[in-house]
């Protein structure tokens, strides 16, 4: 740390369209308390963030005063007036560029120290990034990172050192105590802990379990693997047992062995080919069999190609099949043939026995005359009965027992010659009835024989019908010269006959030739499998390992560099928690020596218990926790008011404030806004307390009128100086009301 | 000495991996460095696993 640092004390501000400043605005600082007041928007605020923004720049918007609503927030001011400003020596000297300028003036024992930081109109659009200058007591400037430099010599605070011991916006106030969680924020923030818990937490997120989950089940995976491939019979194993399965010793395989064998596996492809008459050659490739594969290959596929190419054997399913046609036809032709030969013997006995047709129809002609006259003469009977009915009725009227012929009486004559008449009408009747009904049988029996005639020859039609079609069927299938024989079913029989001998004949080449290629199959599976067995041992000694496979050098160099990053992140976030831990507890160190004092001051609490206030931490691997305790131990955050709560967080910067000022380094302190969320009771003590830090550092506090600001006016006894500024103007924006009699007036 | 700064010492100290941790360090200074190094972790998952799959496939084939 730089001696001069601790002798510079912050004397001006100067801004220029820095948020709701337009013109140039210089606010003049003196030692004690310098209060800036006005109404909400006139840019009390603002005047403080300068300050910061003049210090560390674009960080400022990056990390938003540490306040999330500032993020990203709009440094410069949305004029389009052109306002003077500055060149290299006087960065708020007038110019008519538009550019946004903010310049902290120090004064140190060798003279005045001027800071500045410039931003282009342009700045954004052409993304440049904002100037800073300093202007040392020797009139040396420096500029970028020779400024920074310096300011790092002369003890110029980090942001860290910033946020915990030199600055505290009206936002940080308003953190609550209440829960461990925003406990742990709030005091992270108070402390200037922030970016290492962000950072922390960061390393947390991208150190997800899913990536460790994935390295473990790919190495896992990657471990069975390995396994298998270390329990997996080797390629000479499985040739061998493919070998001996086969029938195949692998012992006595050799390359010269299997070429020989090859060439006999060609050779009686060959003859079977001949054999079966196939008009089919080995290839010259394959035919000088140095490379077993391709005889494997062409050998594989002979018998496929045997059973495709037509051949003698190829004619047995023509002759199957024709046999089998003919066979069918000639069951179906006999029952038909014999069929037609009983129907001509019925019909020739027929004949023989009652005569052809036209004597049947004679025949019949005779029975029906014969029954016509049969009929007559019934007919003729009844014209008789009817005669002797009448002659019965004129001798019943005669009454007389003479006879007409003779006139002897006969006794009881009348009666006597009825009963003889109607005895001789039914003799008559009688057999006339009888006569005609054997005319009218005989003419039946005769109409039976002509219908019997026709029924057999229709029969012996129908069945020479169909022997016909079947006959014609049969012919088609016949061999050419038999097709018009005579007697087609003995044609058939014969060429029945002929096809079952050539059947006969060729049924043992196709044997031949299916037990041929089921041994070509064989010994094609044998030379493949020594062929396999030979180049099994000729790669034995090429073997590789996992970890000779070219996908290995990949996996692992991934496995590497997925792993690595994972340990990294885990190293850096276990060197942040301890850097973390490490600092927190300084950190509390430094506040505990005065947190209790500072409390006890603005609450008016004077008891032992609430002087002896104390944060403490209990750290793990992973996380930071705090507890607020009192003199005895016990917990206090349950039993405090949101007001009280405040007056810790402020404490917390008071006593790191006081720490840092014993340490030298440039002397202020910014508080914005400071009384929110306090009591008038708190107020009051607030008032003490500012007064009594005056005592050894410069405080710049932003207040509203009234409140606190009457409080330090009236009965501060320290210097107090009152900044006031006038209520935001379109036109004007932020501007400073000049100083009145006695307003800035030290006691 | 701002965090950064005792963080890069903290590392250098370590004596491991110095280099890449710095590296690491210097990409997480931001919210769009953390989601790139996000993206990173996932590039890399992406990677092992695709190097496993085609190491199996290399060990089975053989």
């Amino acid at each position: 740390m730089s001696d001069g640092g601790a002798r510079l004390r912050l004397r001006s501000i100067e801004l220029q369209r820095f948020r709701g400043f337009r013109a140039r605005t210089r606010v003049v600082l003196h030692d004690g308390i310098n209060v800036l007041v006005g109404d909400n928007g006139s840019g009390k605020s603002s005047v403080c963030n300068a300050i910061e923004w003049c210090l560390f720049g674009r960080e400022v918007e990056t990390k938003g005063s540490g306040i999330p609503e500032y993020k990203d927030r709009e440094i410069r001011h949305r004029s389009n007036d052109a306002g003077g400003m500055g060149n290299a020596v006087d960065p708020m000297d007038d110019g008519d560029d538009g550019h946004t300028a903010v310049a902290l003036v120090f004064a140190g024992p060798d003279g005045e120290v001027t800071l500045t930081r410039t931003r282009d109109a342009d700045a954004k659009a052409n993304g440049r990034d904002d100037r800073l200058g300093v202007l040392d007591a020797t009139g040396a400037a420096h500029a970028g990172v020779a400024a920074e430099g310096w300011l790092a010599a002369h003890g110029f605070p980090s942001w860290t050192d910033w946020r915990s011991s030199y600055c505290q916006h009206q936002e940080d106030a308003r953190h609550r105590l209440l829960d461990d969680h925003s406990l742990r924020a709030s005091l992270s923030a108070l402390l200037g802990l922030e970016e290492l818990v962000d950072l922390r937490n960061r390393l947390d997120a991208v150190k997800t379990k899913s990536h460790v989950k994935v390295v473990k089940r790919v190495e896992a995976q990657q471990s069975e693997d390995l396994l298998d491939l270390a329990t997996a019979p080797g390629p000479v194993d499985e040739a061998s047992a493919l070998c001996a399965r086969l029938g195949v010793d692998p012992q006595r395989v050799t390359r010269e062995g299997a070429r020989g064998d090859a060439t006999r596996l060609l050779d009686s492809a060959r003859d079977l080919g001949r054999e079966l008459g196939l008009n089919v050659e080995v290839p010259e490739s394959v035919t000088a069999p140095n490379d077993l594969a391709e005889v494997i290959a062409w050998a594989a596929g002979w018998p496929a190609l045997v059973r495709s190419l037509p051949g003698k054997h190829s004619r047995l399913t023509g002759l199957r099949k024709t046999a089998g046609e003919l066979s069918a036809l000639i069951l179906e032709i006999e029952p038909l043939a014999q069929q037609v030969t009983r129907a001509e013997e019925a019909l020739r006995a027929s004949l023989e026995r009652d005569g052809d047709r036209e004597r049947r129809a004679q025949a019949l002609s005779r029975a029906r005359e014969d029954f016509n006259r049969s009929h007559a003469a019934r007919k003729a009977a009844g014209t008789l009965r009817a005669l002797l009915k009448d002659a019965t009725g004129v001798l019943n009227e005669a009454a007389s027992d003479a006879c007409p012929v003779c006139e002897s009486v006969v006794p009881d004559l009348t009666g006597k010659v009825e009963i003889r008449l109607v005895e001789l009408s039914s003799q008559v009747v009688t057999t006339l009835d009888e006569a005609c009904d054997n005319a009218s049988q005989a003419v039946q029996s005769a109409e039976q024989q002509v219908t019997a005639l026709t029924l057999l020859e229709t029969q012996l039609t129908n069945a020479r019908g169909h022997l016909e079609s079947k006959t014609g069927a049969l012919r088609t299938r016949l061999p050419e010269a038999d097709a018009e024989a005579v007697d087609p079913l003995a044609a058939a029989r014969s060429a029945l006959e002929t096809t079952a001998a050539e059947i006969d004949r060729l049924e043992p080449l196709l044997h031949t030739r299916d037990q041929g290629l089921d041994q070509h199959q064989q010994d094609t599976e044998r030379l493949a499998a020594a062929a396999r067995y030979l180049d099994a041992l000729a790669g034995q000694s090429k073997r590789v390992d996992v970890i000779t496979l070219p996908a290995w050098r990949e996996y692992q160099d991934s496995l590497d560099a997925l792993v690595s990053l994972l340990v990294d992140c885990d190293s850096l976030s276990t060197l942040t928690n301890d850097l973390l831990c490490r600092r927190s507890e300084e950190r509390l160190s430094v506040v505990n020596r005065n947190l209790g004092k500072y409390f006890s001051m603005i609450t008016g609490e004077q008891r032992a218990a609430a002087r002896g206030l104390t944060v403490k931490t209990k750290a793990t691997a992973t996380r930071l926790s705090y507890r607020v305790v009192d003199a005895h131990g016990e917990p206090l955050l349950p039993i405090l008011n949101q007001a009280s709560l405040n007056a810790i967080a402020l404490a917390v910067l008071f006593a790191q404030a006081e720490d840092r000022a014993e340490r030298g380094g440039p002397a202020f302190l910014v508080l914005d806004d400071p009384e929110q969320s306090l009591d008038a009771d708190h107020i009051a003590g607030l008032a003490r307390v500012l007064d009594h830090l005056t005592t050894w550092v410069p405080v710049i506090v932003a207040l509203p009128p009234g409140g606190l600001e009457t409080r330090l006016r009236d009965y501060a006894s320290g210097s107090k100086h009152f900044i006031r500024l006038n209520a935001w103007d379109p036109t004007t924006g932020s501007t400073i009301r000049p100083a009145a009699t006695g307003e800035a007036a030290s006691p | 000495m701002d965090v950064w700064q005792q963080l890069t010492e903290a590392v250098r100290e370590s004596g491991v991996r110095v280099d890449e941790r710095l590296r690491l360090l210097k990409s997480l200074r931001s919210e769009e460095d953390i989601e790139r190094l996000g993206d990173r972790l996932d590039a890399a998952v992406a990677r092992l696993e695709d190097a496993a799959g085609q190491l199996r496939r290399e060990a089975r084939g053989r």
